[in-house]
């Protein structure tokens, strides 16, 4: 339940502070204001108050002269309420909190600490696995959920068995690497890195490290050359996404390729080519995000050694987290990527519907979608509809705001429209796979608008960090 | 058929309904509710129906399939009208005889009659029974009485009459003062005062508001909630409609677990019905007054009958609890107001309503009125529902009701509230049954489970087993109710198994202050009253298994060794043959001894020694006797033969 303020003013009393507040407001948030330190495991501003970890628990005493211990992340203060945050029972409360918690993670830094704060230096309880680090404080799962919109990662089981996790432990197809998880979580656990991806700024380094070489842009990625290019492909644009595809299969740089097809109507989903015409017949944009990265494991379990990936800056960089994963297990395993410039896309359910709502017609029925020019272009029959790209925001896939790259900054090639002329594709080169794709591809260059693409980045990784800024500033680490 | 349309087409219904009713007629209700189905009813019903048609009786006789009377250890049961006589224990071939003898010639077959186990007579009616004779079936009478799946008979006994009124000649103030005035609690556990409830959702801004039923009845051994939906489930749905037009509410929500479809069944149909007749949906009998109800079928957590987890769960989320810091009642169901009442406290409204409220509050105690039904379970000799008044005493259920501890055995404690109730000693068996009364002796009413519990039964381990239960059954969101149950279990566990340390009985009481004052919803803070109760009865059992390693009940594993009395073994081999873990030596004439190396302690040899001889014995916190030598291992039968 969300803790709403009202615009009633009321006084309450914390430890003898009186202090004045808004109606309904948290005893956390109200005791904050003046100064009074709240311990708390599971608590972000940004996000609705859960209640899990029961360590911000105070003494409250009601009109009726009773006392409870209640939690100040989600009790709403009321006129003449009574709180003590320091009383005997509240420290006796949260001092067997922290020894259960410690049990559970006694290797756990932030709990070490918090637990000797209330005089407790080592459990006396069981402690079962000793390198257990996740609290179930559910801050990953909720941020996931609630911000990215995603819900990638979540909790499974109940009771003593309960434990977060992707859904059926197995490799997410939800998530897009945002980090939201990571960040939230306040002990830093292992738990959001088993099936999920997050991506934070040091691992894109790491990744960049051991994949890239090129110079570093802070926001085209590491690159050795951009330019436009048109190839003799009848794709998007100048159809370079394809022709590379190709080059690579036919110079054995891989021998399978995970690529977007439509399938009924405008759906797309996921498919492997292991055939040239199973490239081609996948050519050609499709605003959607689909399902991918489970068929990466699904290839390396099937024995496929050589693969390529096709996908927006989401997919190549959970597609690179999986990569690093497999590699440990894999050692010769090869992946290739190529990304895609994208800004946001978009859900198939949602935009069909709009579709039909803005612009009156079946997006099932499109021979081609495009966005250009701050447009949505869809063609059907020959003749064009469109609508700007903005009016479209309700069927925008979760998580796209919380995306910070627009150029696949992890891929060995990028592939988009932006900064490019009608007819041509801008390709940015990241590394020596990249380059060998490109080798022997038959294709025509143009001028490239680099700024063209600068720009649309800046946007993108500005609206990402906005959206950060309140769980960041919201993290109790 | 055409929708009722005014309170007077519901009364010439009904009137229609009663004259073509033959009083005199001859009818056989057969219970085939759950517990009755599982006996084999089933084929009961066949029987009658094949030899209907045999006997040529196809017409005359109106079988009735009806509720749950309550006594289902003694199921299949029947009743013979009109001279209302009760049949239990029925099987198939008994049918021809009761259709020829007590049907036709009113001749009574003594042996499906009810033997008092006590005074052996036999019991012709009902009321002669003593497991009826001491109740007060206000809600569970009607059972017996109707087909749930048939609304006409519901109307026949008066169904709906209180909606009507409350529509027609009340007002919904009215009605709140009816319920005021009554002084109902809530029977789902905690008692609250069902008219604060409905008030606070009355008055709490924010449409719609919702009204809601919970039927996610999930203690171990309770049934009062599945009886009543499955054999009346109409009387809930008036209930609830008239809560809804006291309240101001227009939808309505029947929370029930999908481990009923018995009652989820009955209660569709009589949605169903209801609505077909004008008595739910638009414009109820005409009033102006609209009411629409959904069934939402539970995934059978013990937890989603929490209030704030139920509403979550209908939300189509996980069924965990939220903070209820702002009550349902003010922010339910998406945060809307709404009015949750368990399945039994919905059923009596409609008896207030017709009796009014004065009738009702004359029923109880000074602070529970009306009746409670309980499962009455464990070890008393009779098991079933109960239903009776408040203020009763716990004595008079378990030895009036229950006819008293098989065997002989000597009474020990009584647990009421489920997981989340305690134990209740020899000491107060004379407290009346009450909301607040029970909570003084550290337990609580819950929802009606009542398990009887004799000398044979360790406190310790069934503290354990209600913590191990609820450690499954915790949704695991708050810290306190998660790894403290978890803890408490680890400590009970190594009690139990003769590993319990000295400050363990510490530990437990750490752990259950905190789960009981900082856990987020009521299965956490009562999640220590087992514990906590057992701890303040019989605190010298833990101490026991604790300090001399002995479990006085002689239950727990790893405290008792099993042994064979070398006086008393007759060495007839039986234990010897059966031991499944083969820790048995013995050959015939010679006295049986047990490996104590090999012995699992299965309890089988124990069972198993006829009990003329006795000659396996438990023992606990004690040594086992060495094993006789070989050579004096000749029964003692002859080896006195011998020495003579």
């Amino acid at each position: 339940m969300k803790m709403e303020g009202s615009e009633k003013e009321i006084t309450l009393k914390i430890d003898g502070i009186e202090v004045n507040a808004k109606e309904g407001t948290s005893i956390f948030d109200v005791a904050k204001t003046v100064d009074i330190k709240i311990p708390t495991l599971c608590h972000n501003s940004a996000l609705e108050p859960f209640g899990a970890c029961r360590v911000c628990s105070v003494e409250i005493t009601d009109k009726r002269g009773r006392k409870k211990i209640v939690t100040s992340c989600n009790y709403p203060v009321s006129e003449g309420l009574i709180v003590d945050t320091k009383s005997e029972k509240v420290f006796r409360t949260r001092q067997l909190l922290l020894e259960l918690l410690l049990a559970r993670c006694p290797k756990v830094k932030k709990i070490q600490d918090l637990a000797r704060e209330y005089g407790i230096e080592k459990p006396s309880f069981w402690v079962g696995d000793p390198e257990e680090d996740c609290i179930l404080c559910g801050l990953c799962a909720r941020v996931c959920e609630e911000k990215v919109g995603v819900s990638a990662i979540n909790f499974a089981n109940r009771g003593v068995e309960r434990e977060v996790t992707a859904p059926y432990h197995t490799i997410s197809d939800d998530c897009v690497g945002c980090g939201a998880c990571a960040i939230v979580c306040p002990t830093d656990s292992k738990k959001v890195r088993i099936n999920t991806y997050p991506m934070l700024e040091e691992d894109i380094k790491e990744a960049e490290k051991q994949f890239l070489n090129g110079t570093r842009d802070e926001l085209l990625g590491v690159h050795t050359e951009i330019f436009a290019a048109k190839s003799s492909i009848d794709g998007q644009d100048g159809g370079m996404a394809t022709a590379l595809l190709l080059s690579g299969f036919e110079k054995g740089l891989f021998d399978a390729a995970i690529v977007v097809k439509r399938t009924v109507g405008y759906k797309a989903e996921a498919i492997i080519a292991e055939t040239a015409d199973e490239i081609l017949n996948a050519r050609g944009t499709k605003y959607s995000r689909v399902k991918m990265m489970s068929k990466v494991g699904e290839l390396v379990e099937k024995g496929k050694k050589k693969i390529a990936i096709v996908g927006t800056p989401c997919e190549v960089r959970t597609g690179r987290k999986i990569q690093q994963q497999l590699l440990s297990k894999y050692p010769n395993l090869e992946i290739t990527i190529v990304g895609l410039f994208c800004f946001e896309a978009f859900d198939y359910d949602k935009l069909k519907e709009e579709t039909k709502r803005l612009l009156g017609v079946d997006l099932d029925k499109a021979e081609k979608t495009q966005i250009q020019k701050g447009k949505f272009i869809v063609q059907i029959g020959g003749k064009e509809y469109s609508a700007k790209v903005k009016e479209f925001h309700n069927a925008i896939q979760g998580g796209c705001a919380y995306c910070n790259d627009f150029v696949a900054r992890l891929s060995d090639v990028s592939v988009g429209s932006v900064g490019s002329n009608d007819g041509y594709s801008t390709v940015i080169v990241r590394s020596d796979r990249g380059k060998k794709l490109l080798e022997n591809v038959d294709f025509v260059k143009g001028d490239v608008n680099k700024e063209d693409v600068i720009k649309l980045a800046t946007f993108k990784k500005k609206r990402a960090d906005k959206k950060f800024s309140p769980i960041i500033q919201g993290t109790q680490k | 058929m055409e929708p009722l349309n005014s309170s007077s087409d519901l009364e010439k219904l009904r009137k229609k309904i009663l004259d073509k009713k033959d009083s005199k007629g001859l009818a056989i209700s057969v219970c085939v509710s759950t517990g009755c189905k599982a006996l084999g009813v089933q084929k009961v019903l066949e029987a009658f129906n094949v030899e209907i048609k045999k006997q040529y009786l196809e017409g005359k006789v109106d079988i009735k399939e009806t509720g749950c009377l309550g006594f289902c250890e003694k199921g299949p049961r029947i009743v013979i009208y009109p001279e209302e006589i009760y049949y239990f224990q029925v099987d198939a071939k008994d049918v021809p005889e009761i259709i020829s003898k007590t049907l036709i010639n009113n001749e009574i077959i003594e042996r499906l009659l009810y033997t008092d186990s006590i005074t052996g007579k036999k019991a012709r009616y009902l009321s002669e029974v003593p497991f009826y004779k001491f109740q007060n079936r206000l809600l569970l009478e009607s059972n017996s009485k109707i087909d749930p799946k048939k609304i006409e008979n519901y109307l026949a006994i008066g169904g709906y009459a209180a909606l009507a009124k409350a529509l027609f000649q009340m007002t919904p103030e009215d009605v709140m003062k009816e319920v005021k005035e009554s002084h109902l609690r809530g029977r789902g556990g905690g008692g609250f005062p069902t008219y604060i409830k409905w008030e606070s959702t009355r008055k709490a801004p924010g449409e719609p508001k919702y009204v809601i039923v919970n039927c996610d009845e999930g203690d171990p051994g309770a049934f009062m909630n599945r009886a009543l939906m499955e054999g009346n489930p109409h009387s809930i749905l008036e209930g609830l409609i008239i809560g809804a037009y006291a309240i101001g509410s227009h939808e309505g929500f029947v929370y029930v677990r999908q481990e009923y479809p018995l009652a989820i069944e009955n209660m569709e149909i009589a949605l169903k019905q209801a609505e077909e007749m004008g008595l739910l949906g638009e414009d109820i009998l005409g009033s102006g007054f609209d009411f629409r109800v959904k069934i939402h079928k539970g995934a059978g957590a013990f937890v989603s009958g929490e209030s704030s987890a139920l509403m979550t769960a209908i939300e189509g989320k996980v069924g965990e609890p939220r903070p209820k810091y702002v009550h349902t009642s003010e922010k339910g169901v998406w945060d809307k107001p709404s009015t949750l009442n368990n399945v039994e406290t919905w059923a009596n409204i409609p008896l207030i309503i017709n009796n009014g409220a004065e009738w009702f509050a004359s029923i109880g105690t000074a602070g529970s009125k009306g009746t409670k039904i309980f499962a009455l379970a464990g070890k008393v000799n009779n098991t079933g529902l109960v239903e009776v008044p408040f203020g009763i005493s716990l004595r008079d259920i378990i030895y009036k009701i229950g006819e008293g501890i098989p065997d002989g055995k000597k009474f020990k404690g009584v647990q009421t509230g489920g997981p989340s109730g305690g134990v209740i000693p020899e000491q107060h068996l004379d407290s009346p049954v009450d909301f607040d009364e029970l909570t003084k002796l550290g337990s609580m009413m819950g929802s009606g489970g009542m398990i009887v519990m004799d000398e044979d039964t360790c406190m310790v381990e069934l503290a354990r087993y209600f913590v191990n239960f609820l450690c499954d059954e915790s949704c695991g969101k708050c810290t306190p109710c998660r790894e403290g149950l978890k803890q408490a279990n680890i400590i009970l566990n190594r009690i139990v198994s003769g590993k319990g340390t000295e400050d363990d009985i510490d530990k437990l009481g750490k752990i259950a202050e905190v789960t009981s004052v900082a856990s987020l919803c009521a299965l956490g803070r009562t999640s220590a009253n087992p514990v906590l109760t057992t701890l303040r009865y019989f605190r010298d059992e833990y101490e026991a298994h604790i300090n001399e390693k002995r479990c006085p009940a002689l239950v727990c594993k790893g405290l008792i060794s099993y042994y064979i009395d070398p006086e008393k073994c007759q060495a007839c081999m039986i234990c010897f043959r059966n031991c499944p873990a083969n820790a048995i030596i013995g050959e015939k004439m010679k006295i049986h001894v047990i490996d104590q190396s090999k012995c699992t302690k299965c309890g089988t040899c124990y069972d198993m020694c006829p009990p003329k001889f006795r000659a396996v014995q438990k023992i606990s916190g004690e040594k086992v006797p060495p094993p006789i030598p070989e050579e004096e291992r000749l029964v003692k039968r002859l080896r006195e033969k011998k020495r003579d």
